[in-house]
Order: structure tokens, then C-alpha cells, then sequence
């Protein structure tokens, strides 16, 4: 029996895998790292007293699908380097620790590859990132991982070597800007940085926490983001990008233009937490000549014909940037249409 | 009998999806009067003309605009002004479009406003246009029609930076420090969005839970984008909740792409089978009404309660309130506790955050996963008191983000009139424990279960 | 439909006595059932808990349980006679009429009560329930718009409210909704208004308890 392959083991990927064996199709699912997981591999729990719909929870149990449905084989520390296509059927050269294969048989390819963080890009000014009081909003999601607020009652732990009395939020970081070449919305960033500020919230009544943003997003199916909710949780909010930061022995200094006024104000804070937009991930152009694929003008990937007359199936963030929900939704639609082509083509 | 009536595979109420492929009807929600069977087999009942009429269909699609309130009397809605009312527009009377007036409007929103600007710049350059805003936010092509309206010189105030008052008669005053302005014109206003008419009685007709300011989907994860808490049941736009308008085109997909993929065939979601004694039944409707996922009807034949196989989602919370014990389920086995250190443990938050700890942090505990703690009845809770002189500790899901809606409120709502109980008798009510906690809390519940086992040890 | 609440344990706990051997704990499976105070599951809960508290004690007292259909009826409760007997004092989780019944059937045993009987009401939510009736013996819901004034006016007033009711609720306790402010609307509602316009007399109490201890017999069951 041809199998399908399923390209990246993240949530994307094994969203459709899982869905596609559960329906009785055969998978080979290609990682390229040691395990599953993906970006999302270790993320914490955003809960505070209520859970905060970061939809961490739904990802744990489709990854253990995969690994326990027989009918997925999941090949790890492996990429695919080439494709070539002949009548209906791929073959695939993929690489790993070994060497090149050809994997043959393939009826159909799911490309879930997702897409790259901004700090993973490493631009920007490097003497910002050895200061520890500046973060990416992605350390927080280790130091969740490790929360033991919630069961154990022990207060957050900061890993970072001191205890911050106020925290500074900058939103829109690595996307929707011209200068770092990403002009569209993340859509992802609000929401998380909304969720990590609430965890803050509940753990330190007293700390003083504010958002800079240039708006506020709806932050998925669920959250709908608003200025009401960050008044409640008493979270200083900013409408505009702090314009420069000075780097003080005992505090960071934002400057920003007060919109009202339209004058220069400063805001002092202990920590300094950098969103981080989604970028095009590496191999966006490689899949693009492999598979016969357009990118987007921010370098996203975009079908030229439909899957159900390329075989190629886009699933997830190579599309376009998008939360948990969103990304497990999508490829969801992607695997119940390759069913649906499936089940046609066999009536016929 | 139903031979004669008609099957669809997806039975619309309200508006249709557009799609070619699906047989397919569309029903007022007003006509509609019962909702019996399950997921590939619903059978509507509605009011056709003088009388009662049924139609069988696999999907049920409830799909109903919001209903709108506008922040403002007397002004126009972004959502009801069409081309007409540019054709028509006096150009010496500047155009003013409100979003955000009081709570964020929808991004949905923003794009209409948007375009609504830049049509009326099209028609006349010349008129005067003002956008009060207060987040311009992004969905499809949003950003580009703000930098082409800005271009076309329509002037966007932010109106949270200052103060802005809307007088009886429409007219318009704006200030904030550097800015004074009083306006009127045509006034065009972004309407608040209010959960669709007759939510109540659908939610009440298809026997599902209600959520948030009275939408039809359940502020939950496991419910994303369109799912309701009952197989086969999908709520859109205005029955959904109040930012779908945002999210129609992913409603639009995902929906049919589900229906499409349940047409395939649909399989019941565990293997155990949950049975109604028709002779213990005394058709109390408990079961009917705590079930999270309206799987359960009144067999009209036996009068007695039965549980639909294809719609369970195997809580087991109606076994847990059934007060006549009439409900069982085949898994079942009466256990009697073997250890001092029991553990219940929730399958889809508890089981999985154990798996992801480094060591097995339940190590030398008796462990009993269940696949939502609902399964839980008072009367495990003191038999397994009874059994061993030991602590009881059950772990469920946080807040709110329980795969079976209920399940961890229900059980937390037993656990702590077990509680009670026991304190009445002067019994030690710490030795039952609830606990919350989500699959990715294996750090957290390690050093939990160390501190518990310590201290039950003592 | 009756109405019923389990006892708090405590209470239930002192009625037994210390030298308690068996008890024997009766559900009932119809109108406590619904309600949820005295069906099979409450019985088989609070026997677990029973043990658990005698256990405790260092007590060895033999506690069982069952559950029959309605304990207002002999038939149900003869297939329970030889456990009846076998235990020294029978807990009945039945409303009032049960526990009595109980005790005509079996004159030698101790027979009590675990359920509190609340009111004949309507189940308003999930475990939730509210008073409707009082069972006073004549009904006049016909004169007031389909709501009793007798069951649902915490002063049983049947010419129009009292001075204490405030925007729609009771000065009793602002919980409760004010009985008159019910039948108003609904009246009004209904368009019968004008009923309400004339003065009723004295209610006649004697169908009700004022004319002592009530029974009455159904006619075709009965010549003369």
C-alpha cells in the first residue's frame, strides 16, 4: 500500500498524521529533529487561576497518537532533500545521520514545516541579547514549562537571576514592520504575551506590568483581546514602539512618544520581554522548487495548483502565522480534504 | 415510518453555507420544535405551515447572524450601509466612521470601515472622511487598506487618546490635547455584537450547555473553531460568539471540510458500551441534564433514558449522578484499593503531564486513570476511605479546560460534599484531595506528589 | 412532585444509637429519587460513608441497602420483609409517607428518617427545585392567573400583595420572588387583569389542615 508523507513533526504535522492513520491511510512522517514536538515541543501551561485558552493541552495528546498508531512510521533526524514525481507517485530523497535514501511509494506529500521565530533569526543588536534583563517571550515559556505555582504553591521561578519587580512587554517585535521585512500581523503575539503577563498577575500581585503595542489583536478563536481585560489585570498599556532603550545600572529606561501629548515620556523597568513575530521557515525556498510552490511576498508558502491536483498539501504555519487552535484547525481541513480526494477517487 | 422522510447530509438552521457537493436543507430557527438522535442519524422536528414536519439529516449547521445594538442612537451601522448610501451622500457633509466606540469592535469591523472610507474617497475624493479608532486590527488585507486610506487622506484619530462625545443629534465633539474638533456629518458606527435571536431555546432544543454572554459555544479549547459540546453540531457567527465574524471564512472551511470528512463514516469514540436499565431508569432527566455532550435522549418505546452510542464522549458523569445507579458502563470493575497512596488521575491532563515528567512521579502509588475524574461517584470516594487507612488524591483539569466541559466542576462539586460529609462526622476531610493541573505541569506535579507522599508516609 | 433533602449526616448519625448492631437503609425510587435526596445512589453513599464513620468508632454495626420503587405502596415494600427484619433498625431515605408506611407494615421496628420532606415543587435547574403547592385541598389557581397565591406569597395572601414586596422580590428574604409580582405579570401577560379586580373572601382552610387529618376515597372504588 503507498503511503502518505507527512513533512515536520509538529503540531501541524502529526495533527494531520494522526487524523490521516486514524482514517486507515498509511504515513511516513519525516522529523528532522530527534523528536516531536516542534516549536511547541517544550512550552508551559499559561493557566492563572482559569485556564488562559493557549491550547497547549490539545497538543500533548495528538503527538502520543503518533507514536502509537502502528500505521504512522516516523522516521527522526531526518530532512528531505529532494522529490522526484513520477505519474502518480513520489519519491523522496531524504537525508539523515547515514546518508541520502530514496523513499518510494508515496501517494500523497503534507508539507508542516512551520515557520521560524524571529529570535531564531538572530538579527537585531547582539549586546542587547547578552543583557539578562532582556528576554524573548520564548524563555518564558521554559520558565512555565517549570512553573510549581499551581499544584505545589511555590511562587514563579524567574530563571534569569533575579527577581523582577516590573516587566515591560513590547509587542509587534519581528513583524509589522518594514525595516525587519515583515509587514504582516503575527497574530499569535498578543495573545501569548497577554497570557504570560496574567500568570505574572497572579503570582505577584505588586508587580507593575505593561504592554506596548501598536494594537491590540483578537488573539484567536477564543480570546478576544481587550482593553477592558488588560485595565482589569491592571496592565499599563502603550499605544505605539518605544522609540529607544537606555540600559541603566539598576533599571532599563523605554523612551516613547506619548501619543496624547505627543511628547517624549519614559518608563523604567526591571525586565524588558521581546515578542517575537513568526517568520518563513528555512526551507520554504527548497520546498517551493521541490514540490512546484510559489512564496508569498513575506516568503510564506502558497499552492500554484490545488492539492487535490498537485498532491501537496499545505498544513499549518508554512502558510501563513498562526496560533495552536488555528494550526491544528488548518491541518485538519488539509487531512479531511486529502480523505475526501481519496474516497472520490476510489468511487471512481 | 422513517423510510418516508427525507435525509440530508447537513440540516442548516439559519443560513446556509455555500457548497455544491452536500445535500442539504435549510430551516428557520424559529420553525425548528425537537431535536432527537445523534451525529449521522438527527432527526428535526419543525413547524411547516398548518403542521408538524420531520426531516432526517447527518450534520446540523447553526448559522445565525448576531444580533446588533448600536452604541449610538440615531446613527448608521457599519454592518447595514451599502453602495446606495455613498451614491446618495450629500459630498459637502463629511463622512465619520466610529469603531471601537466602547468595547473593541471585531476586525471583521475594521475592514468594513475601512473599505467604507476608501469607497466613499472613490466617489469623491473631495469629501472629507474621519475614522475614530482605537486598534486598527488585522485580519486578510487590513493593513494595506489602512495605508491606502491613509494615502487617500482620511484622517484616523485614535479616540482612547482623548476624550470623545457623541451629542442627541448626532454631532461630534473630539479633544485631547492638541487636537479640538466638532463635527457632524454622516455618521457611521460600528455595532456592538450580541449573541443571535432564539439562542435559548436552540441551546434548550438541542440540549447543549451555553457559554459566555449567552453564545451556543462553550468558552473551551477541545471546541475550536466550530464544534459544539454534541457531535455533528456546529454553531457559526452569531450562535458561535462574538469575534466569528473575524473567523467566517475558517468557519466556512473547517465546517463543511468536518461534515465532509463525518460523511465518510463516523465510529464511536471508545470501546466501552454505556447502558440504561430501562426497569432502574425513573426517567429523572439527571442524566439529560448534566451530560456535556446532549448524548443522551428519552426512548420514547421503553420510557426510559438511552445513551447514543455515536454521541457519547465516554465522561461517564451520567453514571457518576444517576441517583437510581441505573447506568452502567462494560469497563467497569468494583476495585478494592490496595495501597495507603491512591491516585485518580485524569487521562487527558494528570496522564499526560506524568508521561512528559523525567521519572515516573506516581512511582508506588496506586493509580486509577479515568478519562475525565466525572467518573468519579461519592461512593468511590469513602469506599476507598474504608479501604485503606491512607489519602485519597484525584487530579483533575484546570479551570475551565476540561475536554467534557463539566467533568473536573462536577467532580470537584462531589469531592467537596464528600468533604463535608466527612467533617460532619468528625472523619479527617484532608485525607481526599482535588487538585488541578494541565498536561504540560509535570515539573509542578513531580514536586507535588513528592511533598504528598511525604506527608501521607507521616 | 415531593420534594425531598437528605439529612445532614450528623443528624442522621445521632439518631442511631451506641449499641447499633445493623441497620438497614431503605431508598426510595421514585419522588426522592428525582429530587435527588433518597435514591439508590444517596442510599449506597451513605451507607459507604456509614461504615467508614463506624470503622472509625471501632464499631462492627452490619449496614445494607436497597432500593425499592415506592415506599408509599405495601407491595413494593413486601419483597424487602425478611431484611427488614433481619436488622435491628431500618433508616428509610424516603419522604414522610414512607417512613410512616414503613412503620404500619412493620409495628415492631424502629423505623427513621433520612430525608427531610421540603415541599411538593418543580425542579427550576440542574439539582435545583422551588415550591409550588401546599396541597391545601381546593384549588383556586383558575382565580390567579395559573399562580398560587397560597404556595408562592411567602404570606399566603389572596388579595394582593403586602407592603414588603420590592421590585419583584419578598421582604422574607430577597431571594424569593414576591408571589404577587408573579401573578400580576402573568395576568397581565394572559390578559385577565380584571380578575384580580374582585375581592375574594376568607379562604376556607377546612380542606386543608384546619379541618384535621385528611383522607378521601375515589368513588368508583366504593358503593354506597
Amino acid at each position: 500500500m503507498s503511503r502518505i508523507a507527512v513533512i515536520g513533526g509538529g503540531i501541524a504535522g502529526c495533527t494531520a498524521a494522526a487524523e490521516l492513520a486514524a482514517a486507515g491511510q498509511q504515513i511516513l512522517l519525516v522529523e528532522k529533529e530527534d523528536s516531536l514536538g516542534g516549536n511547541i515541543k517544550n512550552y508551559g501551561c499559561k493557566a492563572d487561576s482559569l485556564c488562559t485558552r493557549c491550547n497547549l493541552c490539545l497538543v500533548d495528546t495528538v503527538f502520543n497518537e503518533v507514536r502509537e498508531n502502528q500505521a504512522v512510521e516516523v522516521t527522526y533526524n531526518t530532512t528531505v532533500v529532494d522529490c522526484l514525481q513520477e505519474k502518480d507517485k513520489f519519491t523522496l530523497i531524504t537525508s539523515d545521520l547515514e546518508g541520502e535514501k530514496e523513499v518510494d511509494d508515496i501517494s500523497e506529500v503534507v508539507l508542516a514545516t512551520g515557520h521560524t521565530r524571529w529570535s531564531e533569526l538572530e538579527t537585531g543588536t547582539p549586546e542587547i541579547f547578552q543583557d539578562r534583563r532582556i528576554i524573548w517571550a520564548s524563555d518564558f515559556e521554559d520558565m512555565l514549562e517549570q512553573r510549581q505555582d499551581q499544584l505545589s504553591g511555590q511562587s514563579l521561578e524567574f530563571d534569569l537571576g533575579f527577581a523582577p519587580e516590573s516587566a515591560v512587554f513590547l509587542q509587534c517585535n519581528g513583524s509589522r514592520s518594514l525595516q525587519e521585512k515583515a509587514q504582516y500581523c503575527s497574530r499569535v503575539c498578543c495573545g501569548y504575551n497577554y497570557r504570560i503577563a496574567r500568570v505574572l498577575r497572579e503570582n505577584f500581585p505588586e508587580m507593575e506590568l505593561s504592554m506596548f503595542f501598536i494594537d491590540m489583536q483578537e488573539a484567536g478563536f477564543l480570546v478576544n483581546l481587550s482593553r477592558r481585560d488588560l485595565q482589569e489585570r491592571e496592565i499599563a498599556y502603550y499605544n505605539c514602539k518605544p522609540l529607544r532603550l537606555e540600559r541603566g545600572e539598576d533599571s532599563l529606561t523605554m523612551h516613547y512618544e506619548d501619543q496624547k501629548s505627543g511628547k517624549m515620556a519614559t518608563i523604567e523597568t526591571d525586565l524588558l520581554v521581546l515578542s517575537e513575530g513568526i517568520h518563513p521557515g528555512p526551507e520554504h525556498e527548497r520546498w517551493a522548487r521541490i514540490f512546484n510552490l510559489q512564496q508569498t511576498e513575506d516568503g510564506f508558502l502558497r499552492p500554484i495548483w490545488s492539492p487535490e491536483e498537485s498532491k501537496v498539501y499545505l498544513a499549518g504555519t508554512v502558510t501563513s502565522p498562526g496560533d495552536i487552535a488555528t494550526t491544528i484547525a488548518k491541518s485538519k481541513t488539509m487531512a479531511y480534504r486529502l480523505l475526501e480526494t481519496r474516497q472520490a477517487r476510489a468511487e471512481v | 415510518m422513517s423510510g418516508s422522510i427525507a435525509h440530508y447530509d447537513v440540516a442548516y438552521i439559519g443560513q446556509a453555507l455555500k457548497n455544491n457537493e452536500l445535500s442539504q436543507v435549510t430551516l428557520p430557527a424559529s420553525s425548528l420544535t425537537e431535536c432527537r438522535g445523534e451525529i449521522g442519524n438527527f432527526t428535526l422536528s419543525y413547524q411547516a405551515e398548518e403542521e408538524l414536519d420531520q426531516i432526517q439529516t447527518s450534520n446540523i449547521v447553526i448559522n445565525l447572524p448576531h444580533q446588533e445594538e448600536l452604541p449610538v442612537e440615531g446613527c448608521l451601522s457599519l454592518t447595514g450601509v451599502g453602495e446606495e448610501f455613498l451614491a446618495e451622500a450629500d459630498g459637502d457633509k463629511p463622512l465619520i466612521i466610529i469603531q471601537d466606540y466602547q468595547e473593541l469592535s471585531a476586525a471583521a469591523l475594521s475592514q468594513r470601515g475601512l473599505k467604507l472610507a476608501l469607497q466613499a474617497k472613490s466617489e469623491d475624493p473631495a469629501r472629507e472622511v474621519y475614522y475614530f479608532y482605537q486598534a486598527m486590527r488585522f485580519m486578510d488585507n487590513n493593513d494595506e487598506l489602512y495605508e491606502e486610506a491613509r494615502r487617500q487622506e482620511v484622517i484616523f484619530l485614535k479616540h482612547d487618546l482623548g476624550e470623545l462625545e457623541i451629542s442627541q443629534d448626532g454631532e461630534i465633539f473630539y479633544s485631547r490635547e492638541d487636537i479640538e474638533l466638532s463635527l457632524s456629518g454622516e455618521l457611521v458606527v460600528a455595532p456592538e455584537l450580541k449573541p443571535a435571536a432564539e439562542v435559548d431555546r436552540l441551546a434548550r432544543i438541542f440540549n447543549i450547555t451555553r457559554g459566555p454572554e449567552g453564545y451556543l459555544q462553550v468558552d473551551n479549547i477541545y471546541l475550536q473553531p466550530t464544534l459544539s459540546g454534541k457531535r455533528g453540531l456546529y454553531v457559526l457567527g452569531g450562535a458561535r460568539g462574538p469575534n466569528a465574524l473575524t473567523y467566517q471564512q475558517e468557519e466556512r472551511e473547517y465546517t463543511l471540510q468536518e461534515i465532509k470528512r463525518n460523511l465518510i463514516g463516523v465510529e464511536e469514540l471508545d470501546e466501552e458500551e454505556r447502558s440504561v436499565d430501562d426497569q432502574k431508569c425513573v426517567v429523572c432527566y439527571t442524566c439529560y441534564r448534566v451530560c456535556p455532550h446532549g448524548a443522551i435522549q428519552r426512548d420514547e418505546e421503553l420510557n426510559s433514558m438511552q445513551i447514543m452510542p455515536l454521541a457519547c464522549q465516554s465522561c461517564n458523569l451520567c453514571i457518576s449522578r444517576c441517583p437510581m445507579g441505573a447506568i452502567t458502563r462494560s469497563g467497569e470493575v468494583e476495585e478494592q484499593p490496595q495501597s495507603d497512596r491512591q491516585v485518580i488521575i485524569c487521562e487527558n491532563s494528570a496522564a499526560l503531564a506524568r508521561e512528559k515528567a523525567d521519572f515516573d512521579p506516581m512511582a508506588g502509588l496506586e493509580v486509577t486513570e479515568v478519562p475525565c475524574v466525572s467518573t468519579v461517584k461519592k461512593e468511590h470516594i469513602y469506599q476507598r476511605l474504608a479501604g485503606s487507612e491512607g489519602d485519597l488524591l484525584i487530579l483533575g483539569c484546570i479551570s475551565e479546560a476540561c475536554k467534557h466541559l463539566t467533568g473536573h466542576d462536577r467532580c470537584e462539586q462531589v469531592v467537596s460534599s464528600a468533604k463535608s460529609d466527612l467533617e460532619k462526622l468528625d472523619l479527617d476531610p484532608e485525607r481526599v484531595n482535588y487538585q488541578r493541573l494541565s498536561p504540560r505541569m509535570a515539573a509542578d506535579l513531580s514536586a507535588y506528589l513528592t511533598d504528598w507522599k511525604g506527608e501521607v508516609l507521616q | 412532585m415531593i420534594v425531598g433533602k437528605l439529612k445532614d449526616v450528623a443528624e442522621i448519625k445521632d439518631m442511631l444509637s451506641e449499641d447499633l448492631e445493623s441497620l438497614f437503609i431503605i431508598g426510595c425510587g421514585t419522588c426522592v429519587s428525582v429530587s435527588l435526596a433518597g435514591g439508590e445512589r444517596e442510599a449506597k453513599s451513605l451507607r459507604d460513608l456509614l461504615e467508614l464513620y463506624f470503622r472509625s468508632q471501632g464499631r462492627d454495626v452490619k449496614v445494607n441497602t436497597a432500593t425499592i420503587k415506592r415506599q408509599c405502596d405495601d407491595e413494593f415494600i413486601d419483597s424487602e420483609e425478611l431484611a427488614i427484619s433481619e436488622h435491628d433498625v431500618v433508616l428509610s431515605l424516603a419522604c414522610g409517607v414512607g417512613v410512616q408506611h414503613l412503620g404500619i407494615k412493620h409495628p415492631g421496628k424502629m423505623i427513621l428518617p433520612g430525608v427531610n420532606t421540603t415541599f411538593y415543587g418543580r425542579n427550576s435547574d440542574v439539582g435545583e427545585w422551588e415550591e409550588m403547592c401546599l396541597g391545601c385541598g381546593d384549588c383556586i389557581l383558575d382565580d390567579f392567573a395559573g399562580v398560587c397565591p397560597v404556595a408562592r406569597c411567602s404570606k399566603s395572601l389572596i388579595n394582593g400583595p403586602c407592603g414588603g414586596s420590592q421590585d419583584g422580590k419578598c421582604e422574607v428574604d430577597d431571594e424569593i420572588d414576591c408571589g404577587w409580582d408573579l401573578i400580576y405579570n402573568r395576568a397581565k401577560e394572559i390578559g385577565q387583569l380584571d380578575r384580580l379586580l374582585s375581592y375574594e373572601g376568607p379562604k376556607d382552610w377546612s380542606t386543608a389542615r384546619d379541618g384535621g387529618v385528611r383522607s378521601h376515597k375515589n368513588p368508583e372504588f366504593f358503593s354506597e
